[in-house]
């Protein structure tokens, strides 16, 4: 759901994808029709194809992925969006301008923000035990949940082994024990707080933990202190069994391996993901997301101030990027941080954040992507929206 | 969330509910107000009716009024179909206490342990698929996931669970209305809620009412198919026979979404009525979170029993019953029947969550009657008149 290899959701796949993914022919042959379509400016830019533009453009020719979004805010909240490629290869229609998509692991963050806010409303505490709120539910090989603080689960520091990499490859509906209980047949990868590594695990037990103080489901819960609180109008948790994506969007693709063709993943049950990546939203929502949470409308500055304490991410995150909680940090060319999160789900990934300063990039490809080059290409053309 | 006086979700209330209630001086108030409207005819009564349609149909009505009247139910409301399938509705009583508003025709409810057949048809389906099997152990589907004192999944058949065999404690008994009403629960956590608890019986040793039994049958669904339970019973029974008033509501959701009477409940037994309208049904899922109407019910049960949701073997091990307690009610595999004072039995299950009981099956013979009250009643005069009123309509 984030970022990395091994994570996905059909673990064959990615362990092969690593490589430089080649479109197969007929899927070329689709895009390569497509492209004059891609090439036209976007309708909200006056002027001809930008940096951004360019970007968008460069993606869908040298990563393989069928179509680029981008939303972009200025300091003054103006915002513009961007489209490139197609948005369904099998009939050929264009991309819906700030279409939906889903946001995978950037659902993290949504997730730590409720926990932060009742972290400020004194219904928890970071440095509690994972057994304060759940009494006796984690256990196994190295694995205690008397020993692991509800800091460490925000920030990936407790060594809880990832589920993700345990699924089967069929895409059916999980519920959330289910996903923990899939982690906890695995030891522990280390000590509480003894290193770093990215798990999925850790935020399904966050979202186990929010369900049992405010007793009511997560998505609500998410629904309530943040989506509606701040206007995110096209941003949802969809319910269970739901594999649809409700609102105009683009398809997303999925590539078993460079040898075999895309394969449209659209409509696919996001359970595995929950409160590690369920999310569907928009460009623009997470620009507005991230830019409400960095400017303190979601959680008070001493809350903010933990989620922005950071430890080095760089093994997940790419050069010089670090974690909070549920919060990335990445050094931008043009000087300065950009905090965000992105997201890795069958179908989509996004990359995106905003600067101290109140910029905001966000952008998305309909393809989830499994190697290192197209992901710094992503990042690079998130950095570049920023640095403009 | 079940078919008998003691077998309630909310356990302690109806233990200590044996007295008769005497209303709050509001609620007559209330009901006084409305006492014409619940004596007028029922709307759907048809002049041309034959004599004895009429006589049963008035039957209904005076047990609804005795209902509202003497038994101090807010409202009560039924459903009634010929063998040839014409179906009359009833009301009495207020839907509203506090604004008297009247009780809306066929008005949705929480149907409560009725879930537990809906359940149990999905399970079926999958046996008929040869998917699940009901000789198989827990074990099977889930691997390791049912142990406590005297529990172990590698003991406990699929029959057992439907068949309320199992010796699975619970975890029913272990909820207050208080806690239930505002508090979303995962369905593991309600199984971790029972497996706190010691077995009550060795496997296959004895009858007893768990809701534990179809929690465990709905995460049996949900690993077998790899879809929410849900979503099961919405392809599997409910579209397929169109119930259009019945839904499994969603995680979180609060509200019943079509035209209903408020539903009252008493906690502690001996306090007011409080309305329990909006209430998280997540403590019932696969064993009482369903909502319906009366007629959905009717259609359900006669789909059921006329096997156009399962294929024969499967409803003949359905219909396959045990001695369930007292009063000649035997319990399937989540199918009940219970003898008529006009010769022969029906079948149907009933259910009781805070706020809602409802009760009714079909015969033999193709009759099918279902009552729902808006309140669980806490006397025993109450409870079995709801039942005299399902009699009433099936016996008329």
């Amino acid at each position: 759901m984030r970022g990395q290899k091994r994570r996905a959701f059909r673990s064959t796949g990615r362990q092969h994808g690593t490589r430089r993914q080649i479109l197969p022919a007929a899927v070329a042959m689709t895009v390569g029709l497509m492209t004059p379509l891609a090439l036209v400016p976007p309708a909200a830019s006056a002027a001809g194809p930008d940096a951004v533009q360019q970007s968008l453009n460069a993606l869908v020719r040298d990563i393989g992925t069928p179509a680029a979004l981008a939303s972009v805010e200025d300091r003054e909240g103006r915002a513009r969006t961007y489209t490139a490629g197609v948005g369904d290869l099998t009939t050929g229609a264009k991309v819906p301008r700030d279409g939906q998509v889903r946001i995978g692991s950037n659902t993290k963050t949504f997730v730590a923000v409720v926990v932060l806010q009742l972290v400020a409303e004194r219904r928890m505490s970071l440095d509690a035990f994972v057994d304060t709120y759940l009494p006796g539910l984690v256990r196994g090989k190295g694995i205690d949940g008397r020993r692991i603080t509800v800091r460490q689960l925000l920030q990936h520091t407790s060594g809880l082994p990832e589920y993700t990499s345990h699924l089967g490859d069929d895409a059916r509906y999980y519920a959330p024990r289910e996903l923990l209980a899939t982690a906890l047949r695995h030891p522990a990868d280390f000590d509480p707080g003894k290193s770093w590594k990215y798990s999925n695990t850790n935020y399904v037990l966050a979202g186990l933990i929010v369900q049992k103080v405010t007793a009511r489901p997560l998505a609500d819960e998410i629904d309530r202190r943040v989506i509606k609180r701040i206007g995110l109008r096209h941003t949802y948790f969809p319910a269970p069994g739901d594999a649809s994506i409700r609102e105009p969007h683009p398809h997303g693709y999925y590539q078993e391996s460079t040898q075999t063709p895309l394969r449209d993943i659209t409509e696919v049950d996001p359970s595995w993901g929950w409160a590690a990546g369920q999310m569907i939203s928009t460009n623009s929502d997470l620009n507005r997301f991230f830019t409400a949470l960095l400017a303190g409308r979601l959680i008070p500055p001493a809350q903010l101030a933990q989620m922005r304490t950071t430890v080095p991410a760089e093994a997940t995150f790419g050069p010089g990027a670090r974690y909070g909680l549920g919060l990335v940090s990445r050094p931008l060319p043009c000087s300065g941080l950009s905090w965000g999160h992105g997201g890795s789900f069958p179908g989509y990934e996004t990359r995106g954040g905003v600067t101290a300063d109140g910029r905001a990039a966000n952008i998305a490809v309909t393809l989830q992507l499994t190697g290192e080059a197209p992901r710094r290409s992503l990042e690079r053309a998130v950095d570049n929206a920023l640095c403009r | 969330m079940s078919a008998r006086t003691r077998q309630s979700l909310r356990f302690p209330a109806r233990q200590g509910g044996r007295r008769r209630r005497a209303w709050p001086a509001a609620a007559a108030v209330a009901i006084g107000v409305m006492t014409l409207g619940v004596l007028a005819p029922p709307a759907a009564s048809d002049s041309a009716a034959p004599a004895a349609a009429a006589a049963r149909q008035d039957a209904v009505q005076r047990a609804l009024n005795t209902l509202v009247r003497d038994d101090g139910m807010p409202a009560a409301l039924a459903s009634v179909q010929d063998r040839n399938g014409r179906a009359r509705t009833y009301t009495a009583g207020v839907g509203d206490l506090t604004t008297g508003a009247k009780v809306p025709r066929d008005g949705q409810v929480r149907i409560g342990s009725n879930t537990k057949t809906f359940t149990a048809v999905v399970v079926l389906q999958l046996v008929a698929e040869r998917r699940v099997s009901l000789d198989a152990f827990v074990d099977t589907y889930l691997p390791g996931l049912v142990r406590g004192k005297g529990i172990d999944g590698g003991r406990i058949t699929v029959r057992q669970l439907l068949q309320h065999t199992s010796g699975l404690p619970d975890y029913g008994m272990h909820l207050d209305d208080d806690e239930i009403r505002n508090r979303y629960f995962e369905p593991r956590e309600l199984l971790d809620l029972a497996l706190e608890h010691p077995a009550t019986a060795a496997p296959g040793k004895k009858w007893g009412y768990s809701n534990t039994n179809y929690v465990l049958a709905g995460l049996i669904v949900q690993k077998v198919t790899g879809r929410p339970l849900a979503e099961e019973m919405d392809r599997r029974i409910i579209k397929r026979i169109g119930l259009r008033h019945t839904y499994f509501p969603a995680p979180g959701e609060m509200t019943i979404r079509g035209p209903h009477p408020r539903g009252y409940h008493r906690s502690p037994a001996d306090g007011p009525l409080r309305d329990f309208t909006e209430m998280d049904p997540s403590a019932g899922w696969a064993a009482g979170q369903l909502i319906s109407t009366n007629s959905d019910l009717n259609r359900f049960f006669t789909a059921l029993l006329a096997g156009r949701l399962l294929p024969s073997a499967q409803l003949a091990e359905m219909r396959t019953t045990v001695p369930a307690g007292t009063s000649g009610l035997r319990y399937g595999l989540g199918l009940t029947s219970r003898p008529l004072s006009c010769g022969g039995v029906y079948w149907g299950h009933g259910g009781d969550i805070a706020g809602y009981e409802t009760r009714g099956g079909v015969t033999e013979g193709g009759r099918a009657a279902n009552v729902a009250v808006t309140s669980i009643p806490t006397d025993e005069a109450a409870a079995r008149h709801v039942n005299d009123a399902v009699d009433r309509a099936l016996c008329g």
